[in-house]
């Protein structure tokens, strides 16, 4: 009875295609992109790009700015002296931080770096700055032992007068110059600028959109597997569906989910603004058009991948592995800065990317709608394809029952 | 209530409602259909039965625009019907399954199938109220649909099928898999509003019922029509005047009952201790040599009917020719 019960799980197993895939394809794939990502997060091994202008002439600066674009750290984007490019690059997104070197950094009494932050990707600004100095301490070898005699003061409680005066004269013979602190040559100045409102929290501001279109892609694949439910009853004969009537079967779905998508949205966004000062009120129409943009991009792909499914389990676990993938490819569980390149590349394939950065763009970079219209394109196109899609195959799957 | 006949139908003219002309499909290298040719009238109840793989499924599909023909004319009214064309309303169907949606009421199902049809608002209203009243649930149209019980369930599903008041209704095994009081009410319902001028296909594996209510049957064989009468008519026409003949032995038969039971020409489908055969004389002559046979083997009949062939005695046939 055992071994008769086995090899009837057995044989289930190896001639349902579908489960053989999920079973045994999918985790290696989920396990390789999961840990692609968190070990990427976790190792501090950014793959960040770096946007750089460089005001000053000096042979010093220079050298410092070529140390930097050595650094097989990061991508560099030169922008020569344009120090706008540099803020403009950050604060689209097209650069994870940004550097201009000012003047000449010789000049010890003015001598000043900004790093130019983005707030959601502040941990980019702050491995960014720990280069600049690495490449301080190397052509200014003074300013780390500066820094030393600094910790060790303040380990053994300070130096006695002659122990000073030994110390001054070891850092005058190395370069002629005065002591100085390399922390106090970098500043920090946010690429969004001063709004004068309230101070953002970068981390609520990116999960806004995060979770929304997690949430989104959710719920809409659970609203769709209706779809499974009509097919099953034979509705869709009852209705005689064919061409321009499947059409208007599907867009009413598509309608209601989208509805209730832009709904669910506009919640979460007013939670955001209630409880975490995330200014959405400010931006309410953006926010509305975003919300719906999301909401139908969610709503297309829902319909096409229940669509594709024959049964509800299998809907099911289909949904909860794209929803999953999608999510952590684009951004709604760790930024997209973090992973490795390939996988930045490979977010924007996801409607996650899009409503996060959409989102973001509203809300914490203060983009108009031109700006926008990209992203809203792209959310609501790609929803519109989907539809279309789920149409045919609809079409296709009736006139084969 | 009686089950109508062409007869009590007088009032209505014999229009056809349902032509389809020498109408071919083919599968890959089966073919489904071949040139099959029947035409139905308008107020007719039609029974469409056959072994499994006849063809029962894409004649339907075919009808109702899911399936292109490869050849051939299908109309239904005035209308040629293909996979391009169909109108919706024009064909109204009963599948099997209850194609409703289970958290809506009676009502809101069926405003929302006129509506899909392309009723306005308040034609829907009147239409629903009025297919509620013909299936006797105007009560009950506001309930959910999964609170109703199997029959109502089955009455709603059969009123969404008649709002557009079709050309052409099609039952796709309408009774399957419910009990037989439920069974009933859905063939009443349709042999009521057969009888008021509504052309009617039935698919059914019930064909007790094919044979109470259909004015006519088509047998399907093979894609063919083997026969489209009225069923009594096809019985004749292939039976004759034999009798159905069926008995039950108390053991299994030994080798030698089973030669001399099969020589006898009596029976011709032996199956464990059931046999099945045809009585073409005297029944009494019949059994009582059926009696003495089993007894000399030391076995004896425990049960013995003999009755007149009813078309599952055909479409049995049917299917062990098909094997063979």
């Amino acid at each position: 009875m055992i071994r008769a019960m086995f090899m009837v799980m057995f044989r289930q197993l190896t001639r349902d295609k579908g489960s053989l895939l999920l079973t045994f394809a999918l985790p290696p794939v989920i396990f390789t992109v999961l840990a692609a990502i968190f070990s990427n997060a976790s190792s501090g091994d950014l793959d960040l790009s770096v946007a750089m202008a460089t005001q000053s002439e000096a042979p010093v600066t220079l050298k410092v700015a070529e140390g930097l674009g050595n650094s097989e750290a990061f991508e560099l984007l030169d922008f020569g002296d344009n120090a706008e490019g540099v803020f403009s690059a950050v604060k689209t997104g097209d650069a994870d931080a940004g550097v201009i070197f000012l003047n000449d950094l010789a000049d010890t009494q003015n001598a000043q770096i900004n790093i130019v932050v983005e707030p959601s990707r502040d941990v980019a600004s702050l491995v960014l700055a720990g280069a600049v100095q690495e490449q301080l301490a190397e052509h200014f070898p003074q300013k780390g032992l500066v820094e030393t005699v600094e910790s060790m003061r303040k380990m053994v409680g300070g130096f006695s007068p002659g122990q000073q005066a030994r110390i001054d004269a070891a850092l005058a013979s190395l370069s002629g110059a005065e002591k100085t602190d390399t922390n106090a040559i970098i500043e920090r100045v946010s690429a969004l600028g001063d709004s004068g409102g309230p101070v953002l929290d970068p981390a609520t501001t990116y999960y806004t959109g995060a979770t929304a279109i997690l949430f989104l892609l959710f719920s809409s694949m659970h609203s769709a597997s209706i779809l499974l439910t009509e097919r099953a009853q034979r509705i869709p004969h009852r209705l005689f569906l064919k061409g321009w009537r499947t059409f208007k079967f599907s867009a009413g779905k598509f309608a209601f989910l989208t509805a209730q998508g832009t709904l669910q949205s506009l919640v979460i966004f007013a939670i955001a603004e209630l409880l975490f000062d995330v200014p959405v009120l400010a931006n309410l129409l953006l926010i509305i058009l975003a919300s719906g943009a999301m909401a139908a991009c969610a709503s297309g792909l829902a319909l096409f991948v229940t669509s594709a499914c024959q049964s509800e389990a299998q809907a099911r676990t289909a949904s909860t592995f794209l929803v999953l993938i999608s999510s952590a490819v684009g951004g709604s569980m760790v930024p997209r800065f973090m992973m490795p390149d390939w996988l930045q590349s490979a977010g924007f394939l996801t409607p996650n990317a899009w409503a996060i950065e959409t989102v973001y763009s509203i809300l914490a970079r203060g983009q108009g709608l031109r700006d926008l219209l990209p992203g809203f394109g792209i959310l609501f196109g790609s929803g519109m394809v989907a539809l279309l899609l789920a149409t045919w195959i609809s079409s296709a799957k009736l006139k084969k029952a | 209530m009686a089950a109508p006949t062409l007869m009590n139908r007088a009032a209505h003219a014999i229009i056809p409602q349902l032509v389809i002309e020498n109408v071919c499909v083919t599968f890959d290298d089966l073919e489904a259909l071949k040139d099959l040719s029947f035409s139905v009238n308008r107020g007719e109840l039609v029974g469409i039965i056959g072994p499994n793989g006849a063809g029962k499924s894409t004649l339907v599909n075919s009808i109702c625009g899911h399936q292109t023909i490869d050849s051939g004319r299908i109309v239904v009214g005035q209308d040629s019907v293909s996979p391009l064309n169909i109108v919706p309303g024009l064909v109204g169907l009963v599948p099997q399954e209850i194609a409703l949606y289970e958290s809506l009421t009676a009502e809101e199902n069926l405003i929302f199938f006129a509506r899909a049809a392309g009723f306005g608002k308040a034609d829907a209203k009147l239409a629903t109220e009025q297919a509620l009243a013909s299936v006797q649930l105007t009560t009950h149209k506001e309930k959910l649909i999964n609170t109703l019980s199997g029959g109502m369930k089955r009455r709603v599903n059969f009123a969404a099928a008649i709002l557009t008041r079709p050309a052409l209704l099609i039952l796709d095994e309408p009774t399957a898999g419910v009990d037989a009081a439920a069974r009933d009410e859905v063939m009443a319902l349709a042999a009521e509003h057969a009888r008021q001028g509504m052309t009617i296909l039935l698919i059914s594996h019930e064909l007790d019922q094919i044979e109470r209510y259909c004015d006519r049957v088509l047998v399907l064989n093979g894609g063919r029509c083997q026969h489209f009468a009225a069923p009594q008519d096809v019985l004749r026409t292939v039976f004759g005047t034999a009798q159905e003949l069926r008995f039950q032995t108390e053991h299994l038969a030994d080798a030698a009952l089973h030669k001399r039971m099969i020589k006898s020409n009596l029976v011709h489908h032996p199956a464990d201790q059931c046999w099945t055969g045809f009585c073409r004389t005297d029944p009494t002559a019949v059994s009582q040599s059926i009696y003495a046979m089993v007894s000399e083997h030391n076995n004896a009949v425990r049960e013995m009917t003999i009755r007149n062939p009813g078309l599952d005695l055909l479409i049995q046939s049917l299917a062990r020719a098909g094997t063979q």
